[in-house]
């Protein structure tokens, strides 16, 4: 089973290097690379300086880079293997259908880890720059925790509902406008159905987020995204039939 | 007993209305190349899926390699090779490492899997080109890497979808060569659908023909040229003008009869008739005969014969509802 799992993580990150890889040539892509890092991982931390390193907000930057960097990978998993005619071929071999599945899942999640420690170390490193205090002030276990938890929950849930969504749609094309309207459509419901709320209610839940630990906070939103995740794997798991998809390959 | 490689049972595949594959029974002995033909839509590829356990049958049951298609899906494709219809490589990828990632899928260690891919790549003189992104490739040069790729754990049954479509003769005729060696040196099976006729004849032993998803005739390559009941005979020579065509077409052994181009003539008969009388004829009527040929009836006639068959039984059945 791990065999077979590590098989398709191995293929999808090749993929995925050649993709990035792809997108420029040589040089140009390096460029690129040492841009976003240096813009997203080392500028934004410089400017927060010690705020950086003791607020949540590396916590909160961390979980939205891993949602973005999953879900610009993941609309290519099922639908783009289709576009190109190479699914039928992978479900015609003897590898399992759940070693593709969690193989592709796998990949998408530790691709968005990746970017997302990395970016960590970096911001580090540029908020201590700014700091200047002769000393290395680092993160505390606390927000060290929060970061992997929240990044890795988050990615896993958008790499589900990626998969999701790419088992179902036709064309890459299909999944990325599914996703980004599912994406909008949610943002907008947390962002106005908060202000609908009357105002005795959001102070409340302002004031709890106040005099509650924050880390607490972060512990609760990691137990329900775990929850979420694993919700949605059994029904991503189940929607997964091999007949299914060799016949919309038709 | 032959022990064979393939058996299905009245196998029917619907999608809605359309029927894919119809009460479909077909026994494929082990160690042979079977070629499966038909035209386009006839039910070739959802055969194919239904043999691999990629779809499941409305009816019937099939057994590939002694397994049965329903409980054993996974077994049974741990011992196939595919070639489908699309190559079904990674655009991407280069070329050593699609073969490497169908290698670790059927779990050749490091050191069988870098031979094997040694040795494929070698055959089909792509090893130095093997560190390539694929994207670029030509079709025919994608198409021999997929044959490779099916072919690299050594399968017992490989399923090939049009293999030789668009390889250069030589490449087609170096492929036909491996699939000829890959059963008599390994003893493998090769389930084989194309549309090149004259390959079937070539290569195949056993031959099965599908039309509208319905099985319409199987045997060896000769036994199905048997079974069209004409011969079409040659005659070449001077003098042969509308009186003798005319003198010909009335005699009721001669089914259809027209000079062609080169001053040939060409006469389509049943298959027991005897040629010395109608020769006769020709030379009572003035004709110079210099030479009679006889022609058995290749596959492809044998194959349009059996699928316009089909096309006319279906269009008088259409009449006959009306």
């Amino acid at each position: 089973m791990i065999h077979d799992i590590l098989t398709i993580f191995w293929k999808e990150w090749k993929e995925i290097k050649e993709l990035i890889w792809q997108r420029g040539s040589g040089r140009g892509s390096g460029l690129r690379l040492v841009a976003v890092f240096g813009i997203v991982g080392g500028y934004l931390p410089w400017q927060f300086g010690i705020m950086w390193i003791e607020s949540p907000l590396p916590v909160i930057y961390g979980a939205f880079y891993s949602i973005f960097m999953v879900t610009s990978i993941i609309v290519d998993c099922f639908a783009g293997e289709r576009e190109r005619h190479t699914l039928e071929t992978l479900l015609a071999s003897r590898i399992p259908d759940y070693a593709i599945l969690l193989g592709k899942l796998t990949a998408t999640i530790s691709y968005g880890m990746c970017f997302v420690l990395i970016i960590e170390i970096i911001g580090l490193f540029a908020a201590n720059l700014n700091v200047n205090s002769g000393m290395f002030v680092n993160y505390s276990a606390q927000t060290m925790l929060s970061i992997l938890l929240i990044s890795f929950f988050g990615s896993w849930l958008m790499a589900e509902i990626g998969l999701f969504l790419s088992l179902r749609a036709s064309t890459v094309r299909q999944v990325t406008q599914n996703l980004n309207t599912g994406i909008m459509v949610a943002f907008l419901v947390a962002n106005f159905g908060f202000t609908a709320l009357p105002k005795t209610w959001k102070e409340t839940i302002l004031h709890v987020f106040n005099i509650n630990d924050g880390q607490a906070i972060m512990y609760v939103i990691a137990i329900i995204l775990l929850v979420i995740d694993v919700i949605i794997l059994f029904l991503t798991t189940d929607t997964f039939k091999l007949e299914k998809l060799a016949i919309e390959h038709r | 007993m032959t022990e064979l490689a393939i058996c299905t049972d009245s196998l029917c595949k619907r999608f809605g209305s359309l029927h894919a594959v119809e009460n479909l029974s077909l026994q494929v002995p082990s160690g042979i190349v079977f070629g499966f033909l038909g035209p386009n839509g006839a039910g070739k590829t959802t055969t194919i899926r239904l043999l691999l356990d990629l779809l499941c049958p409305d009816q019937g049951t099939a057994e590939v390699l002694g397994f049965n298609t329903h409980k054993d899906g996974q077994l049974i494709r741990e011992f196939c090779g595919v070639l489908l219809e699309h190559d079904g490589l990674y655009e991407r990828l280069s070329a050593e490492d699609n073969l490497e990632l169908y290698g670790k899928i059927y779990r050749l260690s490091k050191a069988e899997r870098s031979s094997r891919i040694r040795e494929l790549l070698t055959h089909i003189n792509l090893w130095e080109r093997r560190t390539e992104k694929i994207g670029g490739w030509s079709y025919g040069m994608k198409k021999k890497l997929a044959v490779a790729r099916a072919l690299i754990h050594h399968p017992r049954l490989v399923f090939l979808d049009e293999p030789t479509a668009g390889l250069d003769p030589i490449a087609a005729a170096s492929l036909r060569d491996d699939l000829s060696k890959l059963v008599r040196n390994d003893g493998a099976t090769v389930f084989l659908t194309t549309h090149n006729l004259a390959e079937v004849e070539k290569l195949c032993n056993r031959v099965a023909v599908i039309n509208e998803g319905k099985l319409v005739a199987s045997g060896t390559p000769y036994e199905l040229e048997s079974t069209v009941n004409v011969q079409q005979v040659e005659v070449m020579g001077l003098c042969f003008d509308q009186t003798v065509i005319n003198l010909l077409s009335e005699r009721p052994e001669v089914k259809e009869v027209h000079l062609n181009q080169e001053g040939c003539l060409q006469l389509l008969v049943n298959s027991e008739v005897k040629i010395a009388p109608l020769v006769r004829l020709l030379v009572e009527a003035g004709a110079q005969v210099e030479e009679v040929r006889k022609n058995r009836p290749d596959l492809e006639q044998v194959f349009l014969n059996l699928v316009s068959e089909g096309k006319a039984i279906k269009k008088l059945t259409r009449f006959n509802k009306l």
